[in-house]
């Protein structure tokens, strides 16, 4: 009882925390790649990849949240999808360098050449004219400033041909060779043709950077504690067959068939439930055993793993005696044969004191005696086959040792002694473990200790933070496709054609090829609940507490409720004391319909009343009116209740909470 | 080719002209000042105002033209009227890291005597 009680404890600290948006920052190209936008039912459009709503990646939803009538928009930022090969994207960057640096000179070059030409042109009308012209001052002062114009430019230039190349390197010399031959204007075409060089290069270059083709591939899955990890259609990436159009009522009547199967079930639950515990209530010895029936009702995995606990607990009471017999009967065989043999030991230790070395094996044998022992006391079933052999091998040393001393007496009376004690250990360990029940049982023990194991690895789950570790998704989608990254389109995914429940989690998953080869892969998740003002119909078993009984007998019974609620779910980016109340205590008023039992000469008895619940229905209170009460008995029909809507209780454990097959409902 | 040993009078000719900028290298023919005034001479032949002149024979120039050249000078640059030294230095000054005539240097010096 305690062990359910504490379950329930934790589930309840687990599922009542109040949902948040989490999201973590982009920190690698491809994580800013795709944007994620939510269109919601009513119009409105959610940014869930930047909270102030800019365009830029900002935060990767991990997990957001998106309404279950809404769709999901995956806008493509190319510039994040390309990775070229990072050598070859350094090569064209220094080819790019190199050759701007090489156009740069050209220019400065074909500059040069042109205040050169005027300087010796300015020079070549000084010549002209005679020494004694008007004209001489002017045109001597035109070429001074064409001369150390000329003068400025080129000792730039010079300074820069230096830097092009290494001094003394072939095309140093080159330069140096045609600069020397044809001056100033051999300079621009030597060096075009080292641009032209780069462009090929620059050219052959962008083109395998081409042939590389990059593909962009996306997949969405979804993920629910209900059923397995399935992938769902996205327009454009895969083949996957679109869902049918399916709206979540936000009246939360017009159910589809999945959802009111679902109710149906709990319903039928709770009322199983209500009969078991009723019962264990009549009969108050009884009362565990209903309530270990009850749960089973409500989650069979739960109830096997309360029996499992209580079978274990037997199961090494009755291991724990066996044990301890067989060790007690070879205590007591070992101590009858050694008082059998006494008289011959205490030669056998006088011959072996006689020799020396020999006091100091045999020292080393009784510590490898005792400590043989001291393992046979807690001696565990794997252990055995390992002690049997330390033992059949300790014997064999006695026996050696013996025979070295040459005493045919101790000899024959240690093979003998070792011989039986070998025989009935063998035959004890045979007759205890091997094939027997006994073995069986332990094996089977073992076998009940992994399924604890593995039922505690479930209620660790309650413990984590962020609730159910989500297992890996699938190394890939088959049905999904690699698009070109040129030809890769904005997509979506209307959550309205997916299969999807409140509670489930999307996750988008997207990877970056270049030749089918992957590059990198980041992904996204985002939580489906409902928000906004929406209803629910809310199974419950509930502790009903008639107001007043006829027979002043004030009895609690329990009665499965059905209740339509109201509640308002803000969304992440709702902001405020209001919402942070609503968020906290997750409130749903509504009507309810109990079935329930006071008069037992009634097969039926129906009442209805108002509910009013807490932490998504974990907590649900209510008070109604019996209908079937007769309107001429002295009783009043008004009850009231306090109860839960456990089944969902058990889901945020991790529990899964179908019915077995073959379950009678 | 304008070497000066016997003649001088292309270095005459040089001082004369009013406009003209005069790099006058110090040695001989096969020594590596001579590879330097072959190559400066070919590559500044473009710019008409730039004379090249190789003095063979040093004790061929007048006293005060001797007095250009400091004691570890291999070349001097000449420029105005009358002639002034406006840049000089050793022969490296003029050679790649290699030793080979660097016509980007010759022009890099005749520039700065020009720019002044």
């Amino acid at each position: 009882m305690k062990r359910i009680l504490a379950v329930l404890a934790l589930a309840s600290i687990g599922s009542g925390c109040a949902y948040t948006h989490r999201s973590r920052t982009p920190s690698r190209e491809l994580d800013g790649a795709i944007y994620f936008k939510e269109k919601l039912a009513n119009g409105r459009e959610r940014t869930l990849s930047n909270a102030d709503g800019g365009a830029a990646v900002t935060r990767i939803p991990s997990p957001g949240a998106v309404d279950i009538n809404s769709t999901v928009v995956l806008e493509l930022r190319r510039d994040k999808l390309t990775k070229p090969d990072p050598a070859l994207q350094k090569e064209v960057e220094d080819l790019t360098k190199r050759s701007d640096q090489l156009k740069s000179v050209i220019s400065a070059a074909r500059e040069v050449s042109r205040i050169e030409n005027q300087a010796v042109d300015a020079l070549k009308d000084v010549r002209k004219l005679d020494s004694g012209s008007a004209m001489m001052k002017e045109h001597r002062a035109a070429f001074d400033d064409r001369r150390a114009a000329f003068a400025r430019a080129d000792g730039k230039l010079q300074k820069r041909l230096q830097d092009l190349y290494e001094e003394d390197s072939e095309p140093w010399n080159r330069l140096n060779k045609i600069l020397t031959k044809e001056g100033t204007e051999g300079i621009a075409p030597l060096l075009q043709e080292e641009v032209d060089e780069i462009e090929r290069r620059q050219q052959a270059l962008t083109n395998t950077l081409r042939s590389k083709s990059f593909t962009l591939r996306i997949e969405a899955f979804l993920e629910s504690p209900k059923s397995e990890t399935k992938a769902i259609h996205l327009e454009g990436y895969d083949s996957l067959t679109e869902g049918k159009l399916e709206r979540r009522d936000a009246w939360g009547l017009d159910l589809p068939d999945s959802e009111r199967e679902r109710i149906v079930d709990e319903f039928s639950r709770y009322r199983q439930m209500a009969d078991e515990l009723n019962a264990g209530l009549r009969e108050r010895k009884k009362l565990l055993e209903a309530i270990q029936r009850a749960v089973a009702v409500a989650s069979p995995k739960l109830g096997e793993a309360i029996a499992l606990i209580d079978k274990l607990v037997g199961d090494a009471k009755g291991l724990a005696d066996r044990f301890k017999r067989v060790r007690g009967d070879l205590d007591a065989f070992a101590a009858a044969l050694a008082e059998d043999v006494k008289a011959e030991w205490k030669t056998a230790v006088a011959e072996l004191a006689k020799t020396d070395g020999n006091v100091a094996k045999m020292v080393a044998l009784i510590e490898s005696i005792r400590t043989l022992a001291a393992d046979w006391k807690s001696a565990k079933p794997e252990q055995l086959a390992e002690l049997v052999t330390r033992a059949a091998e300790l014997a064999r040393k006695i026996v050696r040792m013996v025979s070295d001393l040459d005493s045919q007496q101790l000899l024959s009376t240690l093979e003998k002694v070792v011989e039986a004690v070998v025989k009935k250990l063998a035959a004890d360990v045979r007759a205890t473990w091997d094939g027997s029940p006994a073995c069986a049982q332990w094996t089977g023990f073992l076998g009940d200790v992994q399924k604890v194991v593995n039922v505690m690895g479930q209620l660790a789950v309650v413990l984590e933070a962020a609730g159910r570790k989500p297992p890996g998704l699938p190394q890939r989608v088959p049905e999904s496709f690699d698009v070109d990254v040129d030809q890769a389109k904005d997509t979506f995914i209307d959550l309205q054609r997916s299969p999807r429940a409140a509670g489930d989690r999307l996750k988008v998953r997207w990877s970056l090829l270049q030749d089918g080869k992957l590059l990198d892969s980041s992904s996204a998740e985002f939580d489906i609940d409902q928000f906004g003002w929406h209803a629910t119909l809310a199974p419950s078993i509930v502790l009903v507490r008639p107001y007043r009984l006829e027979d002043d007998e004030e009895r609690f019974q329990f009665s499965a409720t059905l209740a339509w609620l109201h509640r308002y779910h803000p969304l992440p980016e709702q902001e405020g004391a209001l919402y942070a109340v609503l968020r906290f205590l997750q409130p749903a008023a509504g009507i309810h319909a109990a079935f329930l039992n006071f008069d037992s000469e009634k097969e039926i008895e129906i009442g209805l009343g108002v509910s009013v619940a807490f932490w998504g229905d974990r907590l649900v209170l209510g008070a109604g009116y019996n209908l079937m009460v007769e309107p001429d008995e002295r009783r009043e029909g008004v009850y009231f209740f306090v109860g839960s809507s456990l089944i969902p209780l058990l889901q945020a454990l991790g529990f899964e909470t179908g019915r077995k097959s073959g379950a009678s409902p | 080719m304008t070497r000066i040993s016997t003649d001088r009078k292309p270095l005459d000719d040089a001082q004369g002209d009013e406009d003209g900028t005069v790099m006058v290298l110090k040695g001989s023919a096969g020594a590596v000042t001579g590879d330097i005034h072959d190559t400066a001479e070919q590559g500044v032949k473009k710019q008409t105002w730039r004379y090249v002149l190789l003095v063979e024979k040093f004790e061929e120039l007048e006293k005060d033209e001797r007095d250009w050249f400091g004691a570890d000078d291999d070349y001097v640059i000449l420029r105005g009227m009358p002639k002034e030294v406006r840049v000089h230095g050793p022969k490296e000054d003029l050679l790649s890291k290699g030793g080979q005539p660097a016509i980007t240097r010759i022009r890099g010096k005749f520039a700065e005597a020009d720019a002044r």
